[in-house]
């Protein structure tokens, strides 16, 4: 609200390669995240005087990413649901640290995830948000957050085994 | 770990995540020192998180493609004058279209692609404040600001603002046209030197001096001040918003400097 547009918008350019990580995680497609970001991104920039000074920008972007993500991108369908990350995009841009392998196993399984159980590890486990901000983020009470995170952890763990993969 | 509770699950999950509440952790922390299954079942969800997190991190070292970046790009409204339109001053003559437009480097609107391509970084912010409505932000005055915006996502420092931060002092009198100001200095835990900056009573920041130029760690609009009323905000006490101080004190390792020690430390070109 007071803060100036243009100081704003840096910030939220600056926030670009989280929100694509998010999307990514959320739409399991490198093109759909691109455009579930690019819609996010426009719809935020139509409302910057919605957002609150004092509140974190990460989170209300990332919940115009959740809206826009469930009632636009999603509902295109342009992409086949159950298409194994692997299969829908080329994955360009991965660094060769670690292996390609475990990433995509890891990838893999959070794909399998129902979606919220997807969204609350993402955001808790991956972009480390506190557990009130996500739940803020999902419009859901902390309780709900709390029980997506457990059973998609549990679900995680069933997939990806003990192994050493760390 | 089919032992544990639900509780202790849940206990665990929020240990892991850091939302277990500070009373509760010196007895979990006792805990965890004598069963077995409750630190392996933490063991088990801290190397889930840094699989998680090791799976995706590669997503911030992709380059921003370009389209996402140009939704944010900052310039006043309509486009950059194309080629064309300066080609037409000299239509015949190639070669003098591109002199020409070396020529007039300032007298265009900044445009997002063009600078992106010239310096593989791309700008985001011109000019700051008021200046947003300048029909030509590029040649206002000394004021004119950029934030460069690296792949990586850190912010640099561009155009008026490096060089107040590259040059201004304690005691270094101070330009009644510019908007900018700097304020403390002080080095941060990586013994950088860091500065706080103001760019247009409204706007605010620390920049530390790395190997590429001043990295923007904070930039934040100072509490109650509407950009409209930049003017009105300069009666008020401080530039900075207790936010931003917070962030000093996080940032800070030692005392700021004086005067003696900002011009000592400009004069190595604030190299640590």
């Amino acid at each position: 609200m007071s803060l100036s547009p243009l100081a704003l918008r840096a910030e939220i350019a600056a926030l670009l390669p989280r929100l694509r990580r998010f999307a990514r995680a959320v739409t399991r497609h490198r093109e759909d995240a691109d455009d579930l970001v690019q819609i996010a991104v426009e719809r935020a920039l139509k409302h910057l005087d919605h957002w609150q000074d004092g509140t974190r920008l990460d989170s209300w972007l990332f919940r115009i990413m959740k809206n826009a993500w469930i009632d636009e991108v999603r509902a295109r369908g342009r992409r086949d649901e159950v298409l194994a990350p692997e299969e829908a995009g080329e994955h360009v841009g991965y660094s060769e640290t670690g292996s390609r392998d475990i990433r995509l196993s890891i990838e893999k399984a959070m794909g399998r995830l129902p979606e919220d159980q997807r969204m609350a590890v993402s955001l808790v486990l991956v972009e480390g948000l506190p557990y009130k901000e996500a739940a803020e983020v999902l419009d859901i009470p902390i309780g709900t957050l709390t029980s997506r995170l457990a059973r998609g952890r549990d679900a995680l763990q069933a997939m990806l085994g003990d192994g050493d993969l760390t | 770990m089919n032992a544990l509770t639900d509780a202790d699950r849940l206990a665990v999950m929020a240990y892991v995540d850091g939302e277990l509440p500070p009373a509760d952790h010196a007895a979990f922390d006792t805990r965890l020192a004598h069963e077995p299954a409750l630190a392996s079942a933490v063991a088990r969800e801290r190397a889930l998180r840094t699989r998680l997190q090791g799976a995706y991190a590669p997503v911030l070292d992709e380059p921003v493609p370009a389209g996402l970046l140009d939704l944010l790009a900052m310039r006043d409204d309509g486009p950059a004058p194309s080629p064309v339109t300066v080609a037409a001053n000299d239509p015949t003559t190639p070669g003098a279209n591109d002199a020409h437009r070396a020529a007039l480097p300032h007298a265009r609107r900044w445009h997002w692609r063009e600078w992106g391509a010239m310096a593989a970084s791309l700008v985001v912010g011109v000019v700051f404040g008021a200046r947003l409505l300048a029909p030509h932000p590029a040649a206002v005055g000394a004021d004119t600001v950029a934030l460069n915006v690296r792949a990586d996502g850190a912010i640099t420092a561009q155009g008026a603002l490096r060089d107040a931060l590259e040059q201004r002092v304690a005691g270094t009198a101070l330009d009644p046209n510019s908007t900018i100001g700097v304020g403390l200095t002080f080095r941060n835990h990586a013994r950088a030197y860091c500065r706080t900056f103001t760019l247009d009573n409204a706007s605010s920041g620390i920049a530390c001096k790395q190997s590429d130029g001043w990295v923007v760690a904070n930039l934040e609009h100072a509490a109650g001040a509407p950009a409209s009323a930049a003017g009105a905000y300069r009666t008020a006490a401080s530039p900075y918003s207790p936010l931003l101080l917070q962030a000093v004190d996080a940032l800070r390792d030692g005392d700021t400097l004086d005067a003696a020690a900002e011009n000592a430390a400009r004069a190595k070109g604030w190299t640590p």
